[in-house]
């Protein structure tokens, strides 16, 4: 039976050290040293941000001067429904998801800002689905992700596939995503959607700056990054027939957010949630029926 | 006894504890056929889902569960991981010799259901293909993610049950090395590095192993695996800090249910019964009562909270599960699959007189599934309810689902008995 090599207590500290000294090493050093081929999947760095495309599609980089937020004039909304459609048209997002990336809500005044229906309206068959609208005596809340300030979507993340950039918008790596969902049961708002299956969208529907997603990663609103960050507005904000949503830079005073938040009482959903959302509500505007 | 005899009486004792490996009836391949074909049915049904997508399943989001058979899955074998440990625990820590003889089935036990953990993990993700990922990020996000610090942690227990049920074994793979030809090749790699007088080294190194295993355990079951739960206030019922304690008695819990039930079958099938004596059981037995009474007082602990002044969202969960469409499944895991047995054990824990090991064993199998339940309860309710007025979804499992889930329990047994097969799973060095 062969010896065991015996190494004394300083030799034994010695190689402690150098494992130690090449471990620290390793945390400092680039990591285009050993991710060679995924630079940019490792998050883009300050110098890194101005370079290509990156990889959620939109081929911008983030102004950190920025703070986008939106709002919505709940009294102003008559739930037609054709932010989320031009929503659908401008994302690529296939039949497979559904609801889509933005739901409106039709609830009953009784309701309270959280609208869901009590049991017993339930049992009366009471639902927040409906086909036509606008109807007396229902108001009606458009709901999607909201970019919080705070999000645990961000937090609980294994891979860091989403990520909230420094314009204040929280955004999707797609091809980082593992489809755990754990960013989908961690948000309060119910704002996440999951590819179940291989999203189909017919060639010619598709829009060339928003990706197509792949089966098995999560997405949603994303502000419309690929528009508002060339100075364009979200694609649900340009169709709304009754201009009852606002979107623009909350740090810039002269902003028509920025305005409306001063001049109306604003809130936003489940604040206790300590989320910070981005998306205010006010209820300023009649509503417009004929 | 003259030296003769009593080599004689050695030889047959060590026999007995190889049984496993020297004989191999008819049953046995019965039983391996059976299981092959259960995994079988479950490698199509991954093949159904891997080619399909997730949308086989019954899970859907928002209007829905967005987790559902698969996790329960997980949270159920990761607490069956702890039982390992425990045993070894009482032995080593506690002097409690007289479980030595269940020790290795426990560690097995251990290393097997962190396997099969591992595996419901990969199944539920939308993108297995990518699972290295959870690795290659883990610098960026171990300082936020929940997941992140299961994963580690998850790791981490794995490599030290493995490394002490390695350790401990050599011994007995020493003893037998040259008993079994084929398999002196496999014995030989295991016991790299062998001394003759190295089990006292090993007993050190183990002693201290046992110590860091067990803070891992708290920090597993009672630590990360409750934490992505309880740290998620979107979730009611999920949000509170019960969720630690309620995890870490629900994988204790289950693991010595588990090793009961493992073991007695074992003494049964290999005639054990000299070298497993009934005061394992009852033991085993007794404590597995408490806590199962303790898991109890936790259950009613938490559905107090959930509906004496509770928010809306808490209060309509709660209802979902005592009085909804999952009280057909709560009340019968609470009254017979944890109070009955865990009162009989308890019982016979009082009254050592009335002690009977076919109580014991159906008791505690009563209480492993109980606890299947019981996760499947902790992890769907809380998710068809969302906080915002989304139409309230349902959720039961699907036919891929039940698959799958069903053969990774039947690969389990399969690697399990693939142990019995190829290691000793009883001590034979203490005659």
């Amino acid at each position: 039976m062969k010896q065991v090599k015996q190494i004394g207590r300083r030799e034994f500290i010695k190689y402690l050290a150098g494992t130690a000294g090449l471990l620290l090493a390793s945390k400092y050093a680039k990591p285009a040293f050993a991710f060679p081929s995924n630079r940019e999947a490792l998050g883009p760095t300050k110098s890194e941000a101005n370079v290509g495309e990156r990889n959620d599609g939109t081929g911008t980089t983030a102004d950190e001067l920025k703070k986008f937020a939106m709002v919505i004039d709940v009294g102003a909304c008559i739930g037609c429904r054709r932010c989320m459609w031009g929503c659908k048209e401008e994302n690529n997002t296939p039949d497979s998801i559904s609801p889509l990336w933005i739901e409106v809500f039709e609830l009953q005044l009784e309701g309270g800002v959280t609208g869901h229906p009590s049991p017993q309206d339930l049992k009366k068959g009471v639902t927040t689905s409906y086909t036509e609208a606008p109807k007396e005596g229902r108001w009606y809340l458009p709901v999607q992700c909201y970019h919080c300030d705070n999000p645990p979507c961000v937090k609980v993340c294994p891979v860091g596939a989403t990520y909230k950039d420094e314009d204040g918008l929280v955004l999707m790596r797609y091809d980082r995503c593992i489809g755990c969902r754990l960013c989908v049961v961690a948000c309060p708002y119910s704002a996440r959607r999951f590819n179940w299956l291989k999203p189909e969208v017919p060639p010619e529907q598709i829009n060339p700056l928003v990706p197509v997603r792949p089966v098995g990663v999560v997405e949603k609103c994303t502000f419309c990054v690929h528009r508002t960050r060339r100075g364009k507005l979200p694609r649900c904000v340009e169709v709304c027939p009754v201009r009852a949503r606002h979107f623009g830079d909350l740090n810039d005073p002269e902003s028509e957010v920025a305005k409306l938040l001063k001049e109306n009482l604003s809130f936003r959903l489940l604040e206790e949630a300590n989320t910070e959302p981005k998306l205010f509500y006010i209820t300023r505007g009649k509503k417009w029926t004929s | 006894m003259d030296i003769l005899a009593r080599r004689a009486s050695s030889e047959r004792a060590t026999s007995e504890l190889l049984r496993p490996l020297l004989r191999t009836g008819r049953g046995f391949y019965f039983l391996i056929a059976a299981l092959l074909i259960l995994v079988a049915w479950f490698l199509y049904a991954w093949y159904v889902q891997l080619t399909q997508g997730l949308v086989v399943t019954n899970m859907r989001t928002p209007v829905g569960a967005a987790w559902g058979g698969y996790i329960a899955n997980f949270v159920f074998y990761v607490g069956l991981a702890h039982g390992g440990i425990a045993i070894a625990a009482a032995i080593r820590l506690l002097n409690l010799h007289k479980y030595q003889p269940v020790a290795r089935m426990g560690e097995v036990l251990t290393i097997i259901s962190l396997m099969m953990a591992g595996l419901s993990i990969m199944i539920d993700m939308g993108r297995p293909d990518r699972i290295f990922n959870i690795i290659i990020y883990w610098p960026e996000r171990v300082a936020t993610s929940s997941l992140t610090w299961d994963v580690t942690v998850i790791i981490l227990y794995f490599t030290m049950s493995a490394c002490y049920l390695w350790l401990t074994m050599r011994k007995d793979l020493a003893l037998c090395l040259n008993r079994f030809p084929k398999l002196r090749f496999l014995y030989k790699i295991l016991l790299i590095g062998y001394k003759p007088g190295e089990e006292h080294t090993i007993n050190r190194m183990t002693w201290w192993l046992s110590i860091a295993i067990i803070f891992l355990v708290v920090m597993l079951s009672g630590g990360v695996v409750a934490w992505i739960f309880g740290l998620l206030p979107s979730r009611p019922g999920w949000f509170s800090a019960l969720a630690g304690p309620y995890f870490l008695t629900a994988a204790i819990s289950s693991a010595i249910a588990a090793i009961i039930v493992v073991s007695a079958i074992l003494r049964r099938v290999f005639h054990w019964q000299e070298h497993i004596k009934t005061e394992v059981y009852s033991g085993l037995g007794t404590f597995l009562g408490i806590l199962t009474l303790f898991y109890i007082y936790l259950i009613f602990s938490e559905q107090l909270t959930m509906n004496y002044a509770a928010p809306l969202a808490e209060f309509l969960i709660s209802v979902k599960i005592l009085q909804g469409e999952f009280a057909i499944i709560f009340w019968p895991m609470l009254i017979i699959g944890f109070l009955i047995p865990a009162m009989t054990l308890i019982i016979q824990g009082v009254r050592p007189k009335w002690f009977s090991l076919t109580r014991t064993v159906t008791a505690s199998a009563f209480i492993i599934i109980a606890f299947w339940v019981k996760r499947f309860l902790i992890v769907v309710p809380s998710l068809l309810r969302p906080l915002l007025p989304f139409p309230e979804g349902s959720y039961s499992p699907s036919w891929v689902e039940w698959s799958i889930i069903a053969g990774i329990l039947a690969m389990a047994v399969l690697f399990y008995v693939a142990f019995l097969k190829l290691f000793p799973i009883l001590d034979l060095s203490e005659e």
